[in-house]
């Protein structure tokens, strides 16, 4: 895997990502805030100027309320009213039952009235109206009016009338002839007229946003006449909350913008770059693992992160971990250097051990009067099992199969000085099987600090005759399978192994072979084979194996076994040496095939 | 493997349980080798030892040297499989086996 690849491209994306983090929830963060306080300050300041405006109006009303003559304002009143009244009972009722025409009536009677006889108290009002209008900052309209509470109508006493609404009389909605009317609740007469609630407001196509207050108007003896009213027009207003509004979100946005650019500056020092530095130190680090480990490394080290933040934690553990990481490393490299060495030793010692073993086949090609195989395949590098054959003269074959407690080097080791021994013991002591057991057992046990001992067959087999006289010493039964029958388990004297105890008495067996007769050796290593469920091969499945076709050569029958102790294995490693030695039997040199 | 120790004065009674092979023989090679110090009389029990390979008769060949030296050792319980192994490598000789 190309590890350096994958760390740039890492590289670019923590950048980019980090800052546009920070960056990207600033903003969020802000836009959140600066939306709100837009909210909350719209709000305010809006509600302060409709506030400011119906308190304006409202003084406006009560001032013109307190100029007014009062008796004019009476006269006028009861004027109007009284036209009001003759109709009153025809303007009750829903307000489409009404006839168009007698708002009319009831106006133009009003107009006529006001040009009357009592003309001079509705001009007496009018002036005063108009004197206040006039002296107005803001565009007002100013007007009296009276209301009947029973039937819930305003009816207009007087307007200002100026010379446009003279002119264009019929389209005028700027000017209310006396006795107009307008339907008004007494809820709303209430909005109107306490300065307590915020104005009547209303949009009028005419005229904009509109804020109306009233203000009581009363007479010589303090009855209740009407009320004065006064409009402002707010179309300056609402122009000034939208610049207020506007000036709010562009300043609210800038600072947003500012703070989030600021963010991402104090940041970017304080960890984007930090962790930049950390980041590539790692990576020079890393490329260095593979090439060089003789110098401890110190790239963090070398960084000098001293913020006094988790920054400065962050980089003392990098550095502890680089000098940590280099130690293992070494370590690491020592160690696999000297499995190596020791591996390539134990190599030679599997070469070398296995070369003892006689293995050349077939074993005595110019003697017919036996076929013989052995073979060991040690669990490990080296066994501690062995297998032996030699002529000791022309007429006696020895064969040895043995097996050493334990594994390993020293069993390798014991095993070894066990088939020497057997070998020269056997040419200086001659061909019986029990005198050679007992010196090479008293031999081994000199120096046997390991406690290991072995297990042997140790047998001498007549050419001439087929006498097979032979001492097991702790080793597996044979399988001997006579002429034309079945292998079968020969169960015969047993003694304890060699090297176990000094007054071990090794004990001799004795039998014909006949020609056609296979003797067939093998160690614990076949029978307790084991298979997943730890189930062992056992006896009875060796003699399955053997008896398959067993007319074979030793060789064939040998490879037959081996082959099925591998299936049942079905892959378990072997755990055990696997040491096995077939000898088959043709008679005497005259009467072999 | 399980190892459990049954100690009265100078006797010391071993009971083992499931596999003696080369994987748990070393447990067992400890005990022999470190606990044995002061016991005079040394029982293995193997009424629960299913099997025991050559690593495991090592094992007992070391005991009953030691034990040798200073008191005695038996074996008893070896179920027939044990005893088989037992019979065959010749321990029954080395071995005082009892029922």
């Amino acid at each position: 895997m190309d590890k350096s690849s994958i760390f740039e491209k890492g590289k670019k994306r923590v950048f980019n990502s980090l800052g546009a983090k920070i960056f990207f929830f600033t903003a969020i963060f802000g836009l959140i805030i600066g939306l709100s306080a837009i909210a909350i300050g719209f709000t305010m300041y809006s509600r302060s100027a409709d506030r400011f405006y119906s308190e304006k109006a409202q003084r406006i009303a009560e001032i013109t309320a307190a100029m007014l003559d009062k008796k004019a304002a009476e006269t006028a009143r009861e004027d109007v009213y009284e036209i009001y009244e003759e109709y009153a009972d025809k303007l009750t009722g829903p307000d489409e039952d009404i006839p168009e025409e007698l708002y009319d009536k009831v106006s133009d009677k009003g107009t006529e009235l006001s040009e009357g006889e009592d003309k001079e108290s509705f001009d007496k009002v009018e002036s005063v109206l108009r004197k206040v209008r006039d002296a107005s900052a803001d565009e007002v309209f100013v007007y009296y009016m009276t209301y009947d509470e029973d039937r819930e109508w305003m009816i207009f006493v007087t307007d200002i009338k100026d010379e446009q609404d003279v002119q264009d009389e019929q389209e005028s909605e700027m000017y209310f002839k006396p006795g107009s009317l307008w339907k008004v609740d007494r809820d709303t007469v209430d909005l109107l007229t306490n300065p307590d609630r915020a104005g009547y407001t209303v949009y009028s196509t005419g005229s904009g946003m509109v804020v109306t207050k009233a203000s009581p108007v009363y007479g010589e003896n303090g009855e209740n006449l009407g009320y004065v009213g006064v409009d402002i027009m707010l179309d300056d207003v609402a122009g000034t909350k939208r610049l207020f509004l506007i000036k709010y979100c562009l300043a609210i946005g800038g600072l947003i913008l500012l703070s989030s650019f600021l963010m991402l500056q104090i940041l970017s020092r304080v960890i984007v770059h930090p962790v930049e530095k950390l980041e590539d130190a790692g990576q020079r680090f890393i490329n260095r693992l593979g090439t060089e480990l003789t110098n401890a490394p110190h790239f963090f080290a070398d960084l000098n992160l001293h913020t006094g933040d988790e920054v400065e934690k962050l980089w003392l553990t990098m550095s502890d971990l680089e000098v940590n990481v280099a130690i293992s490393m070494r370590r690491i490299k020592t160690m696999t250097t000297e499995r190596e060495r020791v591996e390539a030793e134990l190599t030679v010692a599997s070469q070398i051990q296995s070369s003892m073993l006689p293995c050349t086949f077939p074993a005595f090609p110019e003697r017919s009067e036996f076929d013989l195989y052995a073979e060991m395949v040690p669990a490990k590098e080296v066994g501690g099992d062995l297998y032996d054959y030699f002529l000791t003269d022309e007429d006696h074959l020895a064969v040895v199969i043995a097996d050493v407690s334990g594994k390993g080097i020293s069993a390798a080791l014991f095993m070894v000085m066990t088939k020497q021994l057997l070998k020269s013991r056997t040419i200086t002591d001659g061909a019986d099987p029990v005198k050679v057991l007992t010196d090479v057992n008293a031999l081994l046990l000199e120096d046997n600090e390991a406690q290991l001992f072995v297990t042997v067959f140790f047998g001498i087999l007549t050419v001439s005759t087929g006498q097979f006289v032979y001492a097991n010493a702790g080793h597996e039964y044979p399988a001997i399978r006579r002429k034309d029958g079945e292998f079968k388990i020969e169960k015969d004297i047993h003694t304890a192994p060699v090297a176990a105890r000094k007054k071990t008495v090794f004990k001799s067996n004795e039998i014909l072979l006949d020609p056609g007769d296979t003797l067939y050796l093998y160690t614990d290593g076949i029978t307790e084979a084991r298979d997943k469920d730890r189930k062992m091969f056992g006896r009875e499945r060796l003699l399955l194996a053997l008896n398959e076709m067993p007319d074979d050569t030793p060789r064939e029958i040998d490879r037959r076994v081996r082959q099925r102790v591998k299936e049942f294995e079905k892959g378990n490693e072997p755990f055990d040496d696997c040491t096995t030695l077939c000898l088959k039997y043709f008679g005497g040199a005259f009467d072999s095939k | 493997m399980k190892i459990e120790r049954k100690k009265e004065g100078s006797r010391l009674t071993v009971l083992l349980e499931g596999d003696l092979d080369a994987l748990s023989a070393p447990a067992l090679n400890d005990l022999v080798k470190n606990e044995l110090s002061d016991v005079t009389e040394l029982v293995f029990d193997l009424e629960k030892l299913d099997y025991t390979s050559s690593a495991g008769l090592r094992v007992f060949l070391m005991a009953q040297k030691i034990m040798d030296e200073q008191g005695s050792m038996s074996v008893k319980h070896a179920n027939e499989e044990v005893m088989e192994i037992f019979d065959e490598t010749g321990f029954t000789d080395i071995l005082e086996l009892r029922d």
